[in-house]
């Protein structure tokens, strides 16, 4: 059995699931009963680069997501995570990894200050055991934390406000701020900008050109403009499977994905 | 022969039971901890009737009746309430309801034991293959299994069970196509408790009628449900009459066990398949 | 927020005022029921750490209550332990018995966690009541429960064990306090706000869930065990499901979640089985009425209703 294992690792790094990566996958596959939502999808996503995950609605983009955070179960495959195996890990243990997440919807503690959930992930981060034996509030160095990313999201006049009374748009600043605290290496976003007001995608805009700068992001979007202007690369999906990648310019003029894809948009 | 006679009567009167929760958890998403005192209910009044009228019969007809209107009102007036808060809350009002019914029974029927036997016409054991079975446990089989087509062909056939499908799926698509979402949960809960006071009914001839029996059947009947999987009335078919058979096995081979024959059943499925023996996997309710 | 304190103020007052009634009630009036209110209380407030706190809805907390009494009733008087030690077991037993439960339980997701915590303590139920007859004393229970033997203090008089009840309630509650607001209570309260981004954000939530299910086993095999020190008595009545629905009624009366609240509904609830038990043998039923229709216009219990009150009544003045 563990043999088998250890050939199987053998395999994959032959197979180019290399170190140098900050996130691959080989062949996973997620199947709910007999339909394949992500179907034998292998990809590397390198160090320090802003990929952009795009494909119709039902492509798979989010399924792909969940697989690599460990929230969808995978049937098939490997995920590597700085060229290890994190295949086996619970979704909370690949936090600890490395790997961070933001939610089509919104995912926060409403009912708590912004404060009170920037601090939680603080404490979620710097704890495996979470202390019980004096109050929350005695913690400085989580606090310090909390308090410096909620300057980084730009929401430091809002830290005592109720989270579910933020604007739409800071309650997105917020989740990213959430995912921030657990200093991810990886940083998966599924539409950031979704539902987020005019005024302020640009804003939210900027938030993810300064959190990619030194991590891996990888970024679902539906917004053809923003994508391709911020993405360094562009893996495009279509049922289940990756129909291309490449630069934005490449993907672009990439016929497949004109037919398939952009032709099916206009 | 007559074990297998006992183990299916015992299944298919499960399942009636199981088949009310099961339908009122896929349309309301509420558990029913009141459904096993409703199946008590139905026994107590058999007693009634039968005390009344001298007619098994009587009592077969009406206590259903009786118990879907308790059922309508409780939904109507607690649960309509509180649907657009945490489930718990559901919960926790039905669980009220033991309380109120278990008390109500009391005081209308004391404390003793009441017993109920069966009509005249099926009171005289059967030759079958050649052993001698009691005709009663060959009514329940059939009788059971007579209500539970009915129930599916209900389900899947009629345009009534479409539209209870269509509104546990999708309440919203369902509220605007015009169809009265409140009137089919009320309807769905009386059709559930009118099953569990039927399964009263049902059982009653077999064993002493009293105060717990509401309880230690609702156990059976949660462990049922989890072990054909959550909300899965097929799953719920199979799980039944498993533990229908492995009940009636225990009493021949092992009585002092019969009790834990079903909890190991239930623990063997929390740890080979928490999602229910029976479940297709991916397929949710 | 200083609306919230005040009102925090004024719960604990009341509280205190029951804790410490029979101080400056006459004679031995009243001190059997506040016996009963610290003992209870400590179940309560162990209960609500789970359900106020995590969200999780236990059906099956008799199960450890139960354990508790029987392991101190059986460690003192068949082998032989001093009170204090078999008191500390009862409560480590509650806690690795709440284990058990979790991890059973916690394989279905959730309300089906109330009905297999249910299942469960049916099944120590009846395994207490048959095959562990000889141990438990089947339905006849057992009799000659102990109480503490410390500092020569006569406690077999209620008075004096009032004063230890008194402690062991203040100890209770105070590390229920603590737990509350440490970082565990508050991850806890994250998990019950939005489970999957508590757990995206690296807690591993399973593991504080059983952490906490546990911790109230702990509160609740110490409790059951007081209990039967107090009635010199254990029997499988304290085993079975109605104690744990007792639990969940007298936590939603007092209102869930909170520190204080549940030691209302605890009070609530032992006054009205003592006033209307005297007046009704139906007392049972009305109380169910009474949970129905608390949970349908007062789900925050006591403690939400003195709030809401506040709120009003602030409001008034103002105007």
């Amino acid at each position: 059995m563990s043999a088998a294992r250890e050939r199987d690792r053998e395999r994959d790094r032959a197979a180019g699931a290399g170190e140098d990566m900050a996130l691959s996958c080989r062949d996973i596959e997620v199947a709910y009963g007999a339909f394949k939502a992500v179907s034998g999808v292998s990809c590397d996503f390198r160090q320090g680069r802003l990929y952009g995950l795009i494909g119709p609605n039902g492509a798979g983009k989010t399924t792909l997501m969940n697989a690599l955070c460990g929230r969808a179960r995978l049937s098939r495959g490997r995920v590597f995570l700085g060229g290890r195996d994190i295949t086996g890990l619970a979704p909370h243990a690949r936090t600890h990894a490395g790997l961070g997440r933001s939610f089509q919807i919104t995912q926060i503690f409403p009912g708590m200050t912004v404060f009170e959930n920037l601090r939680l992930a603080a404490q979620a981060h710097r704890y495996r055991l979470q202390p019980f034996w004096r109050a929350a509030g005695g913690f400085a160095a989580i606090a310090r934390e909390a308090e410096r990313v909620l300057a980084e999201i730009g929401l430091e006049t809002f830290g005592g406000v109720n989270a579910g009374n933020l604007s739409h748009g800071d309650q997105r600043a917020l989740e990213v701020g959430l995912t921030l605290l657990s200093e991810p290496k990886v940083l998966l976003l599924d539409e950031p900008l979704a539902g987020v007001g005019h005024g302020d995608a640009d804003k939210a805009v900027a938030l993810i050109r300064r959190v990619a700068k030194d991590r891996t992001v990888l970024l679902i979007e539906h917004n053809m403009d923003v994508v391709m202007a911020i993405s360094d690369e562009i893996v495009v999906m279509l049922g289940g499977e990756i129909l291309a990648t490449g630069t934005p310019e490449a993907v672009r003029s990439d016929p497949r994905v004109r037919s398939a894809y952009l032709g099916e948009a206009e | 022969m007559s074990t297998i006679v006992i183990g299916l009567s015992m299944g298919l009167l499960l399942f009636l039971l199981a088949a009310g929760l099961t339908l009122i958890f896929g349309m309301l998403r509420v558990i029913n901890f009141a459904h096993g005192s409703l199946y008590m209910l139905g026994a107590y009044i058999s007693y009634q009737v039968v005390q009344l009228t001298g007619s098994f019969w009587i009592g077969l007809a009406i206590a259903p009746v009786v118990a879907a209107a308790i059922g309508a009102l409780m939904e109507r007036l607690a649960l309509r309430p509180v649907y657009d808060r945490d489930h718990v809350y559901q919960l926790l009002l039905t669980f009220g309801f033991i309380l109120v019914i278990e008390e109500g029974v009391r005081i209308f029927w004391g404390l003793d034991y009441k017993q109920v036997s069966p009509p005249a016409l099926l009171s005289q054991p059967v030759e079958l293959f050649g052993s001698s079975v009691p005709s009663y446990r060959l009514f329940i089989i059939g009788f059971g299994a007579l209500v539970s087509a009915s129930l599916f062909v209900m389900l899947d056939r009629t345009r009534y069970g479409m539209v209870i499908r269509a509104a546990s799926g999708d309440p919203d698509m369902v509220r605007t196509l015009g169809i009265s979402v409140s009137r089919i949960r009320t309807a769905v809960f009386a059709i559930g408790a009118g099953l569990a006071a039927l399964g009263g009914v049902v059982a009653a001839p077999l064993l002493p009628i009293e105060l717990g029996m509401g309880f230690s059947v609702i156990i059976d009947c949660f462990i049922v449900v989890i072990v054909g999987g959550l909300g899965n009335i097929r799953g719920a078919v199979l799980a039944a009459l498993l533990i229908g058979m492995t009940r009636a096995i225990g009493y021949t081979y092992a009585p002092s066990w019969v009790d834990f024959l079903t909890f190991l059943l239930l623990i063997a499925t929390l740890i080979l398949r928490p999602e229910g023996l029976f479940s297709r996997k991916g397929r949710t309710a | 927020m200083t609306a919230r304190r005040s009102i925090q103020a004024v719960l604990a007052m009341v509280v205190a005022a029951i804790a410490l009634a029979p101080l400056v009630l006459p004679g031995d009036s009243g001190l059997h029921l506040v016996n009963l209110i610290l003992i209870w209380s400590i179940f309560a407030v162990g209960f609500d750490l789970v359900f106020g706190i995590a969200g999780m809805l236990s059906f099956g907390h008799a199960a450890m209550f139960g354990t508790g009494a029987y392991a101190l009733t059986l460690l003192t008087t068949r082998m032989g332990w001093d009170f204090l030690p078999a008191l500390g077991a009862a409560g480590i037993l509650g806690g690795l018995l709440a284990l058990v439960f979790s991890f059973f339980a916690m394989r279905a997701a959730g309300l089906f966690f109330a009905l297999l915590t249910l299942a469960l303590a049916q099944l120590i139920y009846i395994l207490a009541g048959s095959k562990l007859r000889d141990l438990t004393g089947g339905v006849d229970g057992l009799g000659g429960v102990p109480r503490p033997d410390l500092f020569g203090v006569d406690f077999y008089d209620d008075g004096n064990f009032y004063f230890f009840l008194l402690g062991m309630f203040v100890l209770a509650l105070a590390v229920a306090g603590v737990l509350r607001l440490s970082p565990f209570g508050q991850a806890l309260r994250a998990v019950k706000a939005n489970d999957v981004r508590a757990e995206q954000i690296g807690f591993n939530v399973q593991r504080l869930r059983q952490a906490v299910f546990a911790v109230s086993g702990i509160y609740a095999g110490i409790s059951g065990a007081l209990l039967a020190s107090l009635i010199f008595y254990v029997s499988p009545q304290m085993l079975h499901w109605t104690t744990s629905g007792d639990v969940v009624i007298m936590v939603l009366l007092g209102g869930m979640g909170t520190l204080f609240g549940p030691i209302l509904g605890v009070a609530l609830f032992e006054v009205l089985r003592e006033g209307l038990s005297t007046v009704t043998p139906y007392w049972y039923g009305i109380l169910g009425l009474v949970f129905i229709l608390c949970t349908i216009f007062m789900p925050h219990g006591l403690a939400g209703l003195a709030q809401q009150l506040r709120q009003r009544f602030g409001a008034g003045g103002r105007r």
